[in-house]
């Protein structure tokens, strides 16, 4: 285990999503729901490495919803859980009024988590999700969970609900989550990696843009 | 606001070193040395602790010797002549020793929550050299090789905001000391310069225990903390565009305070006639090895020489004075005789604008969400908004896409590379908002504009981040740079100088057009000094006393 900052989790995460393929803003997308999951104490990185290594450069318009309207699919794919996330955020005013969106598939439903905490803070005082036996409630400032801890880590569920509820109990507090497995970190590290550009000495000497002496 | 405007930027009485130093004075804190041991060679280790009202801070120095052709600014060093970290608390043993396996690897080591900053600083070698043998020999060191250069050391990187496991900035922000930006980095920074001109009197005394002196206290003042700054700094203010925005926003909105005033009474006058004075001798002072800014502080020269004193007494004498001045610097001017001027303008009015402060932080995930209820129709709007003419450019013209911004293998740090030159397109980071955001108005072209936004990014994944940045700056003016970022003959520099601004940099010098190295702290009081100093006026140049 080692001590991460939630600012390297977040920025690792966003590197990592990137180098499989997302599009930036996709990847900030991950690297906000992995920081906002470790905030409240659960292991996004763990998820995202999985996720990205089942999706490792599939077209992102496969991964997600094809249309608003109805069930949420994705063509032959599971839904990915960040785009169906970040979908259900772009509608935050629908689901503020009211709207219960309903999945098809999704992969890693967990990592939604983080996207329903956002929508509490855009108009609803909590949103319930609600996968398999899985029911959890997101706050603004924590979450709530219903049943039982250990299947909130499912791999893929057949489907998922999101819906606004009117009233909440308090999350407790928990603290955020620095310790992550050497093993999980490199994996993710690994995609991260992809956005870096080998150098060649032309581009080391030009791109730094030394010309003088920096020793004197 | 463009690139070239935001090269000839000057610190103000906004900028993060002066707000760090009035806070300090204001709070009387109290600052202690409790740990300070080292050999002739300056290997050994320092603990100043800054006690504030609420929490203390110890900056934990250690001093290395490293071999000459280890020394080097770049980011891709590996040994440095000193490192340190800032800790949250009083430093005890246990600390220290942890720290003193991490801190001296910088980027190689890691530390924790309760540390917030580390960085590391090599000498200037001539310089440092020749000020331990005169005072070793019991003498004062040459004035003229002491202004030359400004400084002792130049810091290379301080790290802060989570950077290796170090605290969140999330975590530290609620403490008033650190509400406004940068204040960890400046305060780090400023036990630093303690602790350069201490180590060079102890070397000085472990040489010669017999004859060694102190340096006198006005030269002492008169060195800051150089600092050499790269490419990894010029993406930040892209990627911060909430911040960039309250920055400029905080600056603007205290100039047309002072503008709007109807009178200037005579010590306001008093004041700025002084300190126009002071700016002449910091410009006379100021030395780059650069050409281009050469020829611009010479251009600066000229503009103090035509505001002369009387000409200044005359501009504030009428009706709304101040933007009388403003006005005729805006005419008669170059950029940098400007900047300084409006910088000037903000010196005598504290009580009027020093409250903006408080207002120069930003939570850039305030701005996060995207707004997918909007239309089509009204996504084309904003970006017409935002980006202008901008949008109409020919962005396949080879000199406006020119260039791209990406990160190396080697160092994890970004560099500017060429487009046609080398096949970097894969690794593109998003650092070009004018080009991508024409490229999301093409793409809006062919869509229904009664259509909501959600929609099209479901079809159009590669657009979400620049719908993200313009819906910030919809609210925000200032958050996005008015120019384009890839351009065949766009500055770097220009970046880093408008953010080196900003934090309170002084004597700009440009090393290419993409490093710089500044002075930091120069002319402030020493935290002993600090009760009994003015906090404020600082960076003007004091004439020579003869003391």
């Amino acid at each position: 285990m080692t001590h991460w900052s939630l600012n390297e989790i977040e920025a690792t995460s966003k590197r990592a999503a990137r180098g499989a393929g997302r599009s930036w803003g996709m990847a900030e997308e991950a690297g906000k729901a992995v920081r906002s999951l470790h905030e409240t104490g659960l292991p996004g990185v763990k998820l995202l490495a999985a996720l990205l290594h089942e999706t490792d450069n599939l077209a992102e318009t496969t991964l997600a919803p094809t249309r608003l309207t109805g069930v949420w699919q994705a063509g032959n794919n599971s839904l990915c859980p960040i785009a169906t996330g970040a979908t259900l955020c772009d509608i935050a005013a629908e689901i503020a009024a009211g709207r219960e969106v309903t999945t098809g598939p999704v992969t890693w439903p967990l990592l939604v988590l983080p996207f329903a905490r956002a929508l509490a803070g855009m108009g609803a005082t909590a949103i319930r999700l609600r996968w398999a036996d899985v029911s959890v409630d997101a706050l603004r400032d924590g979450v709530l969970l219903n049943s039982d801890f250990d299947a909130l880590f499912a791999a893929r569920a057949e489907s998922l609900t999101c819906r606004r509820i009117e009233t909440c109990a308090r999350a407790s507090a928990v603290q955020p989550l620095h310790n992550v497995a050497a093993d999980d970190w490199e994996r993710l590290n690994a995609f991260a990696f992809r956005t870096f550009a080998p150098e060649s000495e032309a581009s080391r000497r030009k791109g730094a843009g030394s010309s003088l002496p920096d020793n004197d | 606001m463009k690139l070239a405007a935001m090269g000839a930027s000057h610190a103000t009485r906004l900028s993060f070193m002066r707000i760090l130093l009035r806070r300090l004075k204001s709070e009387n804190w109290r600052f202690e040395r409790k740990i300070f041991d080292f050999d002739k060679k300056g290997v050994g280790t320092a603990v100043y602790v800054a006690h504030g009202p609420q929490h203390a801070y110890s900056l934990v120095c250690f001093g290395h010797d490293l071999p000459p052709e280890m020394r080097s600014d770049r980011v891709i060093a590996t040994a440095w002549d000193a490192t340190f970290c800032l800790h949250d608390g009083i430093a005890d043993q246990q600390t220290i020793e942890r720290l003193r396996q991490n801190i001296p690897l910088q980027e190689a080591g890691r530390v924790l929550s309760s540390e917030l900053s580390v960085s590391r600083a090599n000498r200037s070698v001539r310089l440092f050299d020749h000020v331990v043998e005169r005072l070793a020999m019991g003498q004062q060191p040459d004035i003229a090789r002491l202004t030359e250069t400004g400084y002792l050391m130049r810091t290379t990187a301080v790290y802060g905001s989570g950077k290796l496991g170090a605290a969140d900035r999330e975590t530290i922000h609620e403490r008033a000391e650190f509400s406004a930006p940068f204040q960890v980095e400046m305060l780090s920074v400023y036990l630093t310069r303690a602790f350069i001109l201490d180590l060079v009197e102890a070397m000085a005394r472990k040489r010669s225990p017999d004859t060694a002196v102190r340096l006198q206290p006005h030269l002492r003042r008169s060195l800051g903390v150089g600092n050499s700054t790269g490419l990894g700094m010029a993406p930040f203010l892209i990627n911060h565009p909430a911040l960039l925005n309250n920055w400029i926003a905080a600056r603007e909105e205290a100039l047309a305070r002072v503008r709007n005033l109807d009178t200037a009474t005579p010590q306001q006058i008093g004041l700025f006639v002084e300190l126009l004075q002071r700016s002449r001798l910091n410009a006379a002072n100021w030395r780059s090895s650069d050409g281009r800014q050469t020829r611009h502080i010479a251009e600066l020269n000229e503009d103090l020489a035509r505001l002369d004193d009387a000409t200044a007494r005359h501009l504030l004498s009428g009706a709304l004075p101040w933007n009388a001045l403003y006005q005729w610097a805006a005419t008669k001017l170059s950029a940098e005789g400007r900047e300084l001027v409006a910088a000037l303008l903000l010196e005598p009015h504290g009580e009027l604008v020093d409250d903006l402060a408080a207002n120069m932080s930003a939570d850039e995930t305030a701005g996060f969400r995207i707004d997918g209820a909007i239309t089509i129709g009204r996504m084309r709007e904003i970006l017409e908004n935002v980006h202008g003419e901008l949008l109409d450019q020919d962005w396949s013209a080879p000199e406006a896409n020119a260039r791209l911004w990406y990160y190396s293998e080697e160092k994890l740090e970004p560099r500017l590379g060429e487009r046609e030159e080398e096949p970097l397109d894969a690794y593109e980071q998003p650092l070009a908002p004018a080009r991508d955001a024409a490229h999301l108005a093409r793409d809006l072209e062919g869509e229904d504009g009664a259509m909501p936004l959600a929609g099209f990014l479901l079809k159009h994944p590669q657009h979400r981040h620049t719908v993200r940045r313009t819906q910030i700056a919809t609210s925000l003016p200032y958050a996005e740079i008015r120019d384009n970022t890839i351009a065949a003959d766009m500055l770097p520099v220009d970046l880093l100088r408008c953010k080196l601004a900003f934090f309170g940099a002084q004597q700009f010098d440009p090393r290419s057009d993409r490093w710089i190295r500044i002075n930091m702290f120069k002319g402030a009081p020493f935290p002993d000094e600090l009760h009994q100093a003015d906090a404020d006026f600082w960076p003007y140049a004091v004439p020579e006393t003869g003391k």
